[in-house]
């Protein structure tokens, strides 16, 4: 999704300001001179400047423009495979230590694989190798502790 | 001094034919190390260090440089084919690779990368041969004034990397930078927007910001399209070293250029191959003819930085040797070797080991030339890959990304920060926010705060100080010289019209 950039300045210089807020509490150093708040704190005020000039930029182009606009490639169903893509990797994320990394991933590839729309025999052999080579890729070859779970080997 | 004697006797070292087969073998994982997403030349070093304590020390140390080269260079395949860089070295001239290998012309980009990895090993190679000892001196005279003023300057380059918009560039900067906030504060240890997350105490990890940054956001992009086709990028031709020569010599001023760019930041404690691509990068830019191509698509800005990263690495071995010093983490692993295997890094090392010290240039110069043939076989099985149709290749490169950021501190949390980057990335490119200034925030943000702190404490807050020192105030002078750099040109090219 694009967003204009009168908006787009408007949304960066708010974050700044909310940035600029929390930043301003944090401490000083103990012989009082400037301290975790100043780094934060220079580059909120800049961020601010950018936000601002990017929307005032935007506000000469705003009569007859829309604020929000679909990207031209991004179809309904492209919208939908972002959406799964994200909720298959929260899944993982959730799921890898109770089932494992070898169950875990083996239903993000396969999951993502019918998405695509692949064949359900490619879906059937692809999966499981391309989870077994990752596994042992970096289980095996490279010594990463991949989550066990239920699958213990 | 050059000894001639001595590097006989370094030569007639490597040339043993166990040294020949570990550094072959040794390059051969390095090269599978590059091109994982994830892994870093560290992280591999890191895991061949129990190996080389049943070795000698030259066959030791001579499979963590061969390593090393390899991995740098090799880093470059999953950028050009796939829209992730294997290491942060090649993370700067990622989009340029990119688009020319969507454009049909990824062979081409994989032989330029290849040669010029090479010639830039070469390069850092002999200036470590022969004039280690003087350079180290000019290194160690850097202080955290010239530390800051190199981090500003390689800043700068945000504004020149950013592709159209400077004030977008400026603004994705901010986010990179404002992202190096997360953590604790160098000078009181207050844990800055980690709202009660133990795993924010140390800040966000690069290697995931930079998979979902560039492998997320690559992923989500694919499947968001109706139609994913990688078909330009399977037109492959054999021969990857076609036309390079040409290519060469038309960049051979810059190449030159950024040999020595690189070779410099190497030798400077902890500015390794990732910063010195993204400052060749950007005074690439700044003094090209085609400034515009730069983030299209660009053969020269992959000249610049792919050179530069590799020279930084022999580079970096100059302090290490010379004084013990560390310039990187794959220095420091080194040292640790070096002193496992009895050998104190050192003005001793020079004087008492010679033969050993010689050994290690033959082993540098060896490894560079030995990166063409192995780098060639490595080309050709990775471009078997883009002959995945993508509706396969995309689901394959997710569980890359996703365990290729769990592998940084074995943790879930890393994956959830990629996550996060990439779908900020994807909103950004939605935006025509160029990513790669964002990327170049995380890489040099935290050298920036910490360095302009302890100035500003050891100068008991006077920032004139800043100036105070000779090479300080040529690098600050140079800084400022860079920003108005565009007023002057304008101002002299007004008063010539006048003449």
């Amino acid at each position: 999704m694009k967003i204009h950039d009168f908006l787009l300045g408007l949304i960066i210089a708010i974050i700044a300001v909310a940035i600029f807020v929390v930043a301003k509490d944090f401490p000083d150093q103990n012989d009082g001179k400037p301290g975790a708040w100043l780094y934060p704190c220079a580059l909120a005020i800049i961020t601010f400047i950018c936000g601002v000039v990017m929307s005032l930029k935007g506000l000469r182009h705003l009569k007859g423009e829309k604020l929000f606009v679909l990207n031209k490639e991004l179809s309904s169903f492209g919208a939908v495979n972002i959406v799964v893509v994200i909720a298959l990797i929260v899944f993982y994320i959730e799921a890898s230590e109770y089932l494992g990394f070898l169950i875990s991933m083996f239903i993000v590839i396969a999951v993502m694989l019918t998405m695509l729309r692949n064949k359900f025999w490619v879906i059937l052999i692809t999966a499981p190798v391309a989870t077994l080579v990752i596994y042992l890729i970096f289980s095996k070859g490279l010594l990463v502790p991949l989550p066990e779970g239920l699958l213990y080997f | 001094m050059f000894s001639f004697d001595l590097l006989t006797q370094g030569i007639a070292l490597v040339m043993d034919p166990y040294v020949l087969l570990v550094v072959i073998c040794s390059g051969l994982y390095g090269l599978f190390i590059g091109a994982m997403p994830g892994l870093t030349a560290t992280m591999a070093v890191a895991l061949l260090v129990p190996i080389t304590f049943y070795m000698e020390p030259v066959p030791a140390v001579a499979s963590i440089i061969t390593m090393s080269a390899m991995a740098i260079f090799s880093g470059d395949l999953p950028g050009t084919l796939l829209h992730i860089p294997g290491t942060p070295s090649s993370a700067a001239y990622c989009n340029d690779s990119f688009a020319l290998a969507k454009q049909g012309k990824a062979s081409m980009v994989l032989g330029v990368d290849l040669v010029l990895s090479c010639l830039g090993g070469l390069f850092g190679s002999l200036v470590l041969l022969c004039a280690a000892p003087a350079l180290a001196e000019v290194a160690l005279q850097f202080s955290s004034y010239e530390f800051f003023w190199l981090a500003v300057l390689g800043l700068s380059c945000a504004v020149l990397i950013s592709g159209g918009s400077p004030l977008r560039g400026v603004i994705s900067l901010m986010i990179g930078l404002l992202l190096t906030c997360v953590g604790s504060d160098i000078t009181l240890g207050f844990p800055r927007f980690t709202f009660g997350n133990l795993s924010l105490l140390e800040g966000f990890s690069f290697i995931p910001a930079m998979i979902g940054m560039f492998g997320l956001a690559e992923v989500l992009s694919n499947v968001s399209k109706k139609e994913m086709h990688n078909t330009e990028i399977i037109k492959f031709t054999t021969d990857v070293f076609k036309g390079i020569g040409t290519l060469v010599r038309k960049v051979k001023f810059q190449i030159l250029r950024s040999q020595l760019i690189g070779t410099v930041i190497g030798i400077l404690p902890g500015a390794g191959g990732d910063i010195a691509a993204w400052i060749c990068y950007g005074v690439g830019k700044r003094f090209s003819k085609n400034p515009d191509e730069y983030g299209q698509g660009s053969v020269e800005a992959i000249a610049n930085s792919t050179t530069a990263n590799n020279a930084a690495i022999s580079g970096a071995f100059i302090p290490a040797l010379v004084f013990g010093i560390p310039g990187d983490s794959l220095t420091a692993i080194i040292i640790g070797v070096l002193f496992m295997k009895g050998l104190e890094p050192g003005p001793s090392l020079f004087t008492e080991h010679g033969d050993f010290l010689y050994a290690i240039y033959v082993v540098f110069i060896l490894a560079n030339i030995l990166l063409l043939p192995l780098g060639y076989i490595a080309i050709r099985l990775a471009t078997k890959i883009m002959k995945v149709p993508p509706k396969l290749l995309n689901p394959i490169i997710l569980g890359f990304c996703m365990v290729g950021a769990y592998a940084i501190n074995n943790d879930n949390f890393d994956i959830t920060c990629m996550l996060w980057f990439g779908i900020a990335a994807y909103i950004m490119i939605s935006n025509s926010i160029p990513v790669a200034p964002a990327i170049l925030g995380l890489v040099l943000g935290h050298m920036l705060e910490n360095t302009f702190m302890q100035s500003m404490i050891k100068s008991e807050w006077d920032p004139l100080s800043f100036f105070s020192r000779p090479i300080s105030a040529t690098l600050g002078l140079i800084t400022v010289l860079l920003w108005f750099s565009p007023f002057i040109v304008k101002a002299v090219k007004k008063a010539r019209a006048k003449v």
